[in-house]
C-alpha cells in the first residue's frame, strides 16, 4: 500500500528538484499546497506553466524580460556607452537599488567554473566581447563577485577587452561602511590601502 | 580539532550555510559543513574560497561524514591565482583530480605537501604546464598509479634513445615494437625521450627538491597531454577542468 497518493509523491519529487529544496522542505510544502484552497494551487500551476512563454532574455544585456529588448537596454536617457558586466539578474537588482549607475548591463549568467565544466564558451562573453566590437561603448565596469571564480572571471574579461579601444573598470573593493577597521581581514585592507583615493 | 587544510572545493548550502571540501594533512579529503559562512563577517570571511590554504578547527561528525567547520585562519590566499586566468584554470584542474583520486579521510600527508607545493608554485609564477605536469606525475605515484618510466611497460626493455616511445592510456610507455601490435586508430602519439627521463627524474625527487627542476614548455606540454589521458582512463570519466586548461590562452580564436 502506497503511503503517500502518487500525485503527492510526483509533486514532492518535482520539488526537490528545486535548488536547496531538501525532501523533507519539499514535503512540507506539498502538504501546505494540498491544504490551502484548490483555486490557489491553479494560480502557482498557471504562473509556472506560463513562465517560460512569458518572460524571455534580452538579446542585447541578457537579462530575463517580458519584452525584447528590455525595459533598461530601451530606456534612452541611460548611458548606453557604460556597459556593467555582471554575474547574474540578482546582482544587477543590488546595483540598481543604489540609483548610482546610469550606464546598461550586460549579464553573463554565471562564472567561469573549470571544476563544474563551466568555461568561458558557456557564458555569454563572447557576446559582450562581439557588443563591445560593433556597439559605441566607452567603458566596461566588471562587477563580478569578490569571490575567486567572480575575480577569475573578472581577470579573463580583462584581458580579452584589451583588444579593443575601451575603458575598462572594476568595482573598487574595500572596507565596508560603518566597519572598524581593526576587524577587516588582511587581504581587504590591503586592498583598500592600494586602491586609496585622492582628495587632494 | 586543528588542522590545516587546502580548500578544493566550495558549495552553497541553504540560507547561508557552505559545504566546504578541503584536504589536510591529518585527515585527508573531507566534506565540512560551515554554518552561517556566508554572512560571517570575521570567523570566515574571504577564507572560505577555493584554493586557500588554512588552519581550522574542527569537529567530526557523530554520524554521516559531515564535519563541523567551528573556524578558520588564513595561512595564504594564493591571492594571484584568480588574477590569472591561466593559473585558475590551471589551480581547479589540480583540485579536480586531487577530488577523483583520493577518498574520504584517506590520509596521505605527502600528498598535503604536494598540493600545497603545487599552489605555491603557481602562485609564484612559475609556469602552469611545468607545474601541472610534476603535480600529475607525483600525484599518480602517491596514489598508487605511478607508471613506468624506465622501460617498455610491455617487453620491459630499457628506454634507449634511439627507440621510439608512446605513451599509451591505458599501459603507460610503451616501445614501438610493443605499440605495433596494439589498436593503430591513430589517437597514440609519440613521447620524447626528453620528456620520458625528465619524468622519471621527478618521479625519484622529493617534494623539497621539485623547485630545482626546470622543464622545457614542450616537455612539460607533451607530459601533461599523455598523464591526462593516462589519468582519464585511471579514473574512466572526463576531466572538466581540462578543456579550460587546454583553451585558456585562447579560447575565442574568431574573436581574438
Amino acid at each position: 500500500m502506497d503511503v503517500i497518493p502518487p500525485p503527492l509523491e510526483q509533486l514532492i519529487k518535482e520539488l526537490t528538484k528545486l535548488p536547496g529544496i531538501g525532501k523533507i522542505t519539499a514535503t512540507r510544502l506539498a502538504l501546505y499546497i494540498l491544504r490551502k484552497p484548490a483555486d490557489n494551487a491553479l494560480s502557482l500551476a498557471e504562473t509556472l506553466s506560463s513562465l517560460h512563454d512569458s518572460i524571455q532574455l534580452c538579446s542585447t544585456c541578457f537579462a530575463f524580460s517580458e519584452h525584447d529588448p528590455c525595459a533598461i537596454c530601451s530606456d534612452q536617457r541611460r548611458n548606453h556607452r557604460v556597459i556593467c558586466v555582471v554575474e547574474g539578474p540578482g546582482d544587477l537588482l543590488a546595483i540598481e537599488k543604489t540609483s548610482s549607475f546610469h550606464g546598461v548591463y550586460h549579464i553573463l549568467h554565471g562564472v567561469i567554473s573549470p571544476l563544474e565544466g563551466i568555461g568561458p564558451k558557456e557564458l555569454k562573453i563572447k557576446e559582450l566581447l562581439e557588443r563591445v566590437r560593433d556597439t559605441e561603448v566607452e567603458e566596461v565596469l566588471i562587477a563580478t563577485n569578490l569571490t575567486v571564480p567572480g575575480e577569475a572571471t573578472g581577470s579573463f574579461l580583462i584581458d580579452n577587452l584589451q583588444q579593443y579601444p575601451v575603458k575598462v573598470t572594476r568595482l573598487a573593493c574595500g572596507i565596508s561602511m560603518g566597519m572598524d577597521i581593526k576587524y577587516a581581514d588582511q587581504h581587504t585592507l590591503a586592498r583598500a590601502i592600494a586602491g586609496r583615493q585622492n582628495f587632494s | 580539532m586543528e588542522t590545516e587544510s587546502i580548500i578544493l572545493r566550495i558549495n552553497d548550502y541553504a540560507e547561508s550555510d557552505k559545504i566546504v571540501t578541503f584536504f589536510s594533512p591529518h585527515i585527508g579529503r573531507a566534506t565540512a559543513i560551515a554554518k552561517g559562512a556566508k554572512r560571517s563577517k570575521k570567523r570566515f570571511v574571504n577564507k572560505l574560497e577555493p584554493f586557500t590554504h588554512l588552519r581550522i578547527n574542527c569537529r567530526p561528525p557523530k554520524k554521516g561524514s559531515l564535519f563541523f567547520l567551528s573556524n578558520a585562519d588564513l595561512e595564504n590566499a594564493f591571492l594571484t591565482l584568480r588574477h590569472h586566468y591561466q593559473r585558475y584554470t590551471t589551480a581547479a584542474f589540480i583540485s579536480e583530480l586531487v577530488l577523483l583520486f583520493t577518498r574520504d579521510h584517506d590520509c596521505e600527508p605527502r600528498l598535503f605537501e604536494l598540493l600545497r607545493w603545487a599552489y605555491y608554485s603557481l602562485d609564484r609564477g612559475r609556469s602552469s604546464s611545468t607545474t601541472l605536469a610534476i603535480f600529475m606525475i607525483k600525484l599518480l605515484q602517491y596514489t598508487g598509479y605511478q607508471p613506468e618510466l624506465s622501460r617498455c611497460a610491455k617487453c620491459k626493455t630499457i628506454v634507449y634513445p634511439k627507440q621510439r616511445y608512446y605513451f599509451l592510456p591505458e599501459s603507460g610507455l610503451t616501445c614501438n615494437s610493443c605499440r605495433s601490435g596494439e589498436d593503430t586508430t591513430g589517437y597514440h602519439f609519440t613521447i620524447a625521450i626528453r620528456t620520458i627521463r625528465l619524468l622519471h627524474t621527478t618521479q625519484r625527487m622529493s617534494i623539497s627538491h621539485l623547485n630545482r627542476l626546470h622543464l622545457p614548455k614542450s616537455s612539460s606540454m607533451e607530459a601533461v597531454f599523455a598523464l591526462s589521458r593516462f589519468c582519464r582512463n585511471i579514473l574512466q570519466q572526463d576531466l572538466h577542468a581540462l578543456e579550460q586548461v587546454r583553451t585558456a590562452s585562447n579560447p575565442f580564436p574568431m574573436t581574438a
